[in-house]
């Protein structure tokens, strides 16, 4: 049995990998990769915080989170499918058409 | 099975219906007469639950989600919204659309049923679901235009942006999870008070939750992504996502600030001190820059929900020299709703006009097209927040809440900003009063002729005559 603590810190972590990797990415599907991994992370402490208290409400959360997860991936890569058939290129920086 | 649950049923068999008709035969007219029944039936058994029963019983709530009058009320207000953007979104599809019109009704049902969800949630997990069922919709929505390359660029910003805003809400919401073992906000009011010893971890959470409220509200630390969507999105989606998604993440954020003793919570008063301050003074200084009246009224939303944040502060707060301790709520749904009907009137006019991104393209808009431009510049005042005007009775009632309140640290702000803000909703009514050579126009229909005409007389008569309103408003809330 693995400690709590342990899961935590480690959710913790791949939150934080998830985050930088948002913000370093250039890529349009690095970037939603980076977000699958805060995702992951946010679902680990969820599952261990309901391993904590006893109660199944943070394993119910789990199920939402991944279905959220897909949805948002279905529809982020339908979208960048989009974006690569007109710009032929999948980098933010020259996504940039809208500035004020 | 509860009757409030009625409103929520009628959309989902629409949507259910529309998705069968799509699929069996594509009519745009089909689809826009299914929808409008939708909406129309759930607004009706909406209002018939508010009409049937004395106030104190509409109270019901279960796990998930609980209603009040309040919230009867907010839905009342959201379907309305809804309906009105509806009446012109056909006009408007015809004419901008080539094809694929129908999937556009489908998208708004969409989010007006994750937005009615969001207003009674009384839970995390239905929280959450009905906030990403609107987000997600949303992105369908803002991405919709096939001919306009912008509005896919619209689309994956908004996407990958509301997608971090949620990661962050749901470390939030872990984050209390593992701190209280709870998830329902009934739970969280109950026992936040006797305070547990490491409530370091729960402020955090309740940090992340707020961040990713700020961002849904175009607040300013999160701020940079609404212009750049008002412009590349379609104007009914930017209209769309400028009530419908503020209104019910609003609400939220009020629900939240009712729970336990929050004054006590220094480090997030501040934070929401400075932020609401912050919103007011930049939001209408970005917008004096803007060339395009979309972009001018993205940055004009950010100062309104900035002083809107001023009332969460009146909340369980002890001074109060009218004795009245519902004011501040009164005053909320006054201006929430003052603030969301003036803007609404301001999108379905934008739509009526063919060419309406940049502020040029208004130029002598009084001679050629006299009723547009001067409902147009009607509502700009009611923005403003010029007597007469029901932006100026919202502001009022603001104004005179955080005075009761003694809360008066914000108001110097407020004043400041509301002066900013008249150099730029004036600029917009000086444009349309220069004159060029005449441009040819085409006859204006008798409907849009009569929603003008309603939108004319919605915000004066209300603004001059706000008694009725505000009696309605008192009776539910008190």
């Amino acid at each position: 049995m693995i400690e709590t603590t342990w899961v935590i810190i480690l959710s913790f972590l791949l939150f934080a990998i998830g985050t930088f990797g948002l913000l370093s990415r250039r890529n349009l599907l690095f970037v939603l990769l980076s977000l699958e991994i805060m995702l992951n992370g946010i679902i680990l402490l969820f599952v261990a915080a309901s391993n904590l208290h006893g109660n199944n409400d943070g394993q119910i959360m789990y199920l939402l989170v991944l279905t959220l997860a897909a949805s948002e991936v279905a529809v982020g890569l339908a979208l960048v499918v989009q974006i690569y058939k007109q710009q032929q290129s999948l980098d933010v920086d020259t996504l940039t058409k809208l500035r004020g | 099975m509860s009757l409030h649950y009625l409103p929520a049923i009628t959309l989902n068999i629409a949507i259910l219906v529309l998705l069968l008709v799509i699929a069996l035969k594509r009519s745009h007219q089909l689809a826009f007469y299914i929808t409008g029944a939708g909406l129309f039936i759930a607004c009706f058994s909406q209002c018939s639950l508010l009409r049937a029963s004395h106030l104190s019983e509409l109270h019901f709530s279960d796990e998930l989600f609980s209603f009040s009058s309040m919230s009867v009320v907010l839905s009342v207000l959201l379907l309305g919204i809804l309906i009105f953007i509806w009446l012109q979104l056909h006009t408007w599809l015809e004419k901008h659309e080539a094809n694929h019109k129908e999937e556009f009704y489908l998208l708004l049902l969409l989010a007006g049923l994750g937005a009615l969800g969001m207003i009674v949630s009384e839970h995390f997990a239905s929280f959450f679901l009905s906030l990403e069922l609107m987000s997600l919709s949303f992105v369908g929505l803002i991405a919709y235009s096939q001919s306009q390359p912008n509005s896919q660029e619209a689309g994956i910003k908004y996407l990958i942006l509301s997608a971090v805003a949620s990661a962050f809400m749901l470390m939030g919401i872990a984050i209390i999870y593992l701190q209280t073992g709870s998830l329902s906000f009934q739970y969280l009011a109950e026992n936040l008070n006797n305070t547990t010893p490491s409530s370091m971890l729960f402020t955090i959470g309740l940090i992340f939750i707020l961040i990713g409220l700020l961002f849904k509200l175009s607040l300013v630390p999160c701020h940079l992504w609404v212009a750049d969507i008002f412009e590349g999105a379609p104007l009914p989606s930017t209209a769309l996502l400028s009530t419908v998604s503020k209104l019910a993440s609003f609400v939220v954020l009020w629900k939240l600030f009712h729970l336990g003793n929050w004054q006590e919570n220094q480090v997030v008063l501040t934070l929401i001190g400075m932020v609401a301050v912050a919103s007011m003074l930049i939001g209408n200084l970005l917008a004096l820059l803007q060339n395009s009246i979309l972009r001018i009224l993205a940055f004009s939303s950010i100062s309104h929900f900035g002083y809107l944040l001023i009332l969460l502060f009146l909340f369980n707060h002890n001074a109060d020299l009218l004795d009245n301790p519902t004011f501040p709520l009164e005053a909320l749904l006054f201006y929430l709703s003052a603030y969301l009907i003036t803007l609404t009137g301001a999108f379905s006019i934008l739509m009526k006009l063919e060419e309406e991104k940049s502020l040029e393209a208004l130029t002598g808009l009084f001679w050629s097209k006299p009723l547009h431009a001067a409902s147009l510049s009607i509502v700009m005042l009611s923005l403003a927040g010029i007597p007469l005007t029901l932006g100026f009775m919202g502001k009022f009632y603001l104004v005179t809440a955080s005075i009761s309140y003694q809360v008066i640290w914000p108001l110097p702000f407020l004043v400041i900003a509301s002066v900013i803000g008249l150099f730029f909703y004036l600029r917009v009514i000086m444009v349309m009063l220069s004159s060029t050579q005449t441009r040819h126009s085409s006859p204006s229909t008798a409907g849009e002729v009569a929603s003008l005409w309603f939108i004319i007389l919605l915000v004066m008569s209300l603004g001059t005559f706000p008694a009725l309103f505000a009696d309605t408003i008192k009776s539910v809330v008190g």
